[in-house]
């Protein structure tokens, strides 16, 4: 089966600039997306895919995470120091709660009713009261604290510290750091299968994704990914794991069991977040570079007969192609002729 | 280094960007991503090697191992 047979894409939903965090809930046929450059959490019909409504938050909202009991959406709202609170029956914020520097990530333990906000920029973990709404606890965690999962089962709370190398560990209980474990570079998202006892870590800066086991407290196999993961998500069925690759603009589907790609669908350009629809199979990638969220159904059974490949990229042996671009300083046009004749490396980057 | 895909203030995003993270040498900017899609490339980081001629030597090169390979090979006297 080619990869648009077992994928087949349901098309892509323009939702707002720089959409980051992403939750589905099933039940409601909601979808939220935190859109980090236009200020809002960008609220999508799971079936019609269209947006429904926009409803204004604080400044660059990157993290979010949907409480089903309460019915609210908890933004991280980077520079407004902030976490929003979203009643999605009413789609309005019905509080800002103050949190520390640079909140960039978001984790949610529905079964303790808590809600952590990765503080980045304070290297810490705010733990907020789903129910009431104050914030209990702040946990010291490690430099560029960030994506945060809990493991109901053992009852710990995980934080990927992006500058530290690293995962804070956290009591769920009594809100204490308990520990760290090392990682690969840049750890970026963690996932948790907590019947199985395992985490997947993205490390976006080495293209892998991390096997951590939740009782050795160990990484314990790692796989490579594309390039750049950055969001990651466990199948519905328990058998593979989701990786957005922000570098290549594609998803990799990973075979649990043997940790090989099975698979990579084309979604929008520079992936970040994703989340998967379980009652239909469907995944949903927050496209930063798109400014859409993209939609396909995963229909593959079983390990696909050929396995993704690394080619050579066609640019490989031709010469560049001329550009033309303002200077970010003083917007003076400049070009490709100002290199010719040197070796040089084009490095393409993005500010969110 | 072209900063791409910021749609709404570009230049005061990518001063920020830069200034928080120390970034040295030109900043170009590309906006729109019309450059970037013209390369094909539909993500970042990317790197694009160039050699002498303006031949593209590599594209993707991310990763510490990939950038250190490219450079030492691209750093030959007669690479």
């Amino acid at each position: 089966m080619e990869p648009s047979d077992s994928f087949p894409s349901l098309g892509a939903i323009p939702v707002g600039f720089g959409p980051e965090g992403i939750a589905v809930d099933a039940e409601t046929r909601r979808g939220y997306v935190a859109c980090a450059r236009s200020n809002t959490v960008a609220v999508f019909d799971l079936d019609s895919r269209e947006v429904i409504a926009q409803v204004p938050v604080g400044k660059e909202p990157i993290g979010l995470v949907h409480d089903r009991r309460s019915g609210r959406v908890f933004t991280t709202d980077a520079r407004s120091d902030v976490a929003s609170v979203v009643d999605t029956r009413t789609l309005e914020v019905i509080k800002q709660i103050p949190v520390r520097h640079y909140p960039a990530g978001a984790g949610l333990y529905a079964e303790r009713r808590k809600a952590y906000v990765g503080n980045t920029a304070d290297s810490s973990v705010s733990v907020i009261d789903v129910d009431t709404l104050e914030v209990i606890a702040t946990v010291p965690a490690k430099l560029a604290a960030g994506s945060i999962a809990a493991d109901p089962l053992r009852d710990r709370v995980y934080c990927v510290n992006f500058g530290d190398a690293s995962i804070t560990v956290i009591d769920g209980a009594a809100d204490r750091n308990v520990g760290e474990i090392k990682v690969d570079y840049a750890p970026c998202k963690i996932a948790i299968d907590a019947p199985r006892g395992v985490a997947y870590v993205a490390n976006s800066l080495v293209s892998t994704v991390a096997v951590v086991d939740l009782e050795r407290q160990e990484v314990v196999n790692t796989v490579p990914v594309e390039r750049a993961p950055v969001g990651m998500a466990l199948g519905p069925r328990g058998d593979r794991i989701y990786a957005a690759n922000r570098g290549t603009g594609r998803v990799s589907v990973i075979d649990r069991e043997t940790g090989r790609e099975w698979a990579r669908v084309a979604v929008g350009k520079a992936p970040g977040d994703l989340t998967v629809d379980a009652t239909t199979n469907t995944v949903y990638v927050s496209d930063a570079g798109t400014s859409t969220v993209s939609v396909f159904q995963d229909r593959l059974r079983e390990k696909p007969d050929e396995l993704p490949k690394d080619g050579r990229h066609p640019l490989v042996g031709h010469p560049l192609p001329p550009f033309r671009l303002p200077d970010m300083v003083d917007g003076r046009e400049r070009t490709s002729a100002e290199w010719r004749g040197k070796k040089y490396i084009l490095n393409f980057f993005a500010s969110w | 280094m072209v900063n791409v895909w910021e749609h709404l203030d570009a230049r005061k995003e990518a001063l920020h960007f830069c200034e928080i993270h120390k970034v040295q040498g030109p900043v170009l900017l590309d906006a729109t991503g019309e450059y970037i899609d013209r390369l094909g490339l539909r993500g970042v980081p990317n790197n694009i090697v160039v050699d002498k001629k303006g031949i593209v030597q590599a594209v993707g090169t991310t990763t510490p191992d990939e950038i250190r390979a490219t450079l030492t090979k691209l750093l030959l006297p007669f690479g």
